[in-house]
């Protein structure tokens, strides 16, 4: 597993990002989904990803995990949040939508009960475990060769 | 140790047909960007007042109400500029549907049916935007209660002498048109989802969402490269 993490958990998180970066377009350009301001959010933290992670990810550069998770984990608990305010009808705490598409519309986009940010929060999520893993495979092999 | 320094990062190849299929997939989904237009809907036309080449391959059809503000602002901004780029060359046929909801609006939009259907065989299309040009030009407040007969034969007169003041006055008194507009109404709503508002601007069928010239100047363009026109 440690071997794995090492080897791969940087190419995997950076080809999730990639992926996570396609259907995004995809939705918004392809079949006109007009991203509300919640969305753009989600797509600040997402986006450099694809060059930090791809770059950190050709140069073996494991580190990059704490440079980046803060951005990944800000994604994450957008993408939450616009969760909730899409599932829990009426609440709407802060509006951050202002005017523009809204954010608490659930979208249908063909897959069932699956709305967009739920598709945002799991690949942040799994960006996550995969850097998470990477930084600790990291970590243990520098105490075993301490 | 050596072997441990190997797997250290993924084999470059793999980033590099990575990176490949990548450029691939967003170059084949820049040709799809911006191809569909949004769904678009059937609007029946016939008898409603339209100018314009008739075998015009866009139509730009507005929902408007005589006494409200919006429609003016529309009439006075984004219609001449409609008018001027695309109605005028032969692009566009413009269709008015008039509806009437606002307190005391009814006498207005059935006037505007009366110039229309002045000859009840021939409609003069002409005339009514005349006299409806000149009715929002001069809309008086909207709080007002101004649509009465004396103002709206006044307005007619000033808009164009072709109008016979005598038979418009007639025809508003008798509410000839009343039910013309009470079916120009449900069919607004019926095609709307059950809220009539104005002004509502279709091009081909598509509803405008954000009523500007330059949103509706867009649409019609893609139309009209759509069709091969242009």
């Amino acid at each position: 597993m440690t071997t794995f993490f090492r080897r791969y958990g940087l190419y995997f998180s950076w080809l999730i990002t990639c992926i996570a970066f396609v259907g995004s377009l995809y939705f918004s350009d392809i079949r006109h989904h007009e991203p509300c301001h919640l969305c753009w959010y989600q797509r600040i933290c997402l986006f450099p990803l694809i060059f930090i992670l791809g770059i950190a990810c050709y140069r073996g550069f494991r580190g990059i995990g704490i440079y980046v998770l803060p951005l990944v984990v800000i994604g994450l608990l957008f993408a939450i949040y616009q969760i909730a305010i899409q599932e829990i009808p009426g609440w709407n705490p802060i509006d951050m939508c202002g005017a523009g598409p809204s954010c608490s519309e659930r979208v249908e986009i063909g897959l069932g009960f699956i709305t967009l940010p739920m598709l945002s929060a799991l690949a942040f999520l799994a960006i996550i475990l995969l850097l998470g893993g990477t930084l600790s495979a990291d970590k243990k092999k520098i105490v075993q060769r301490t | 140790m050596q072997r441990n320094v190997l797997e250290e990062r993924p084999p470059k190849t793999l980033i590099w047909v990575t990176i490949a299929i990548f450029v691939l997939i967003m170059g084949m989904m820049l040709s799809l960007f911006g191809e569909k237009l949004p769904e678009a809907i059937t609007i029946s036309t016939k008898g409603q007042p339209t100018i314009g080449y008739p075998k015009a391959p866009v139509q730009v059809v507005v929902f408007k109400e005589p006494k409200c503000i919006n429609c003016k602002e529309f009439n006075d901004n984004i219609y001449p500029k409609i008018k001027e780029d695309f109605i005028d060359t032969n692009k566009v046929k413009y269709t008015v549907i008039p509806v009437s909801f606002l307190p005391g609006s009814m006498p207005a939009a059935t006037s505007l049916l009366c110039v229309y259907y002045a000859d009840p065989l021939y409609p003069n299309n002409e005339l009514f935007f005349t006299y409806l040009d000149y009715m929002y030009d001069h809309q008086p407040p909207e709080h007002l209660d101004w649509a009465t007969l004396d103002k709206l034969t006044q307005m007619a007169h000033s808009a164009s002498p072709a109008i016979n003041t005598q038979k418009l006055r007639k025809c508003i008194e008798r509410e000839t048109y009343r039910v013309k507009i009470e079916q120009n109404n449900s069919y607004g709503r019926k095609i709307m989802g059950g809220t009539l508002s104005t002004p509502t601007v279709y091009v081909n069928g598509i509803l405008v969402k954000e009523l500007s010239y330059s949103a509706i100047q867009k649409l019609i363009n893609e139309l009209l490269e759509q069709k091969g026109v242009n």
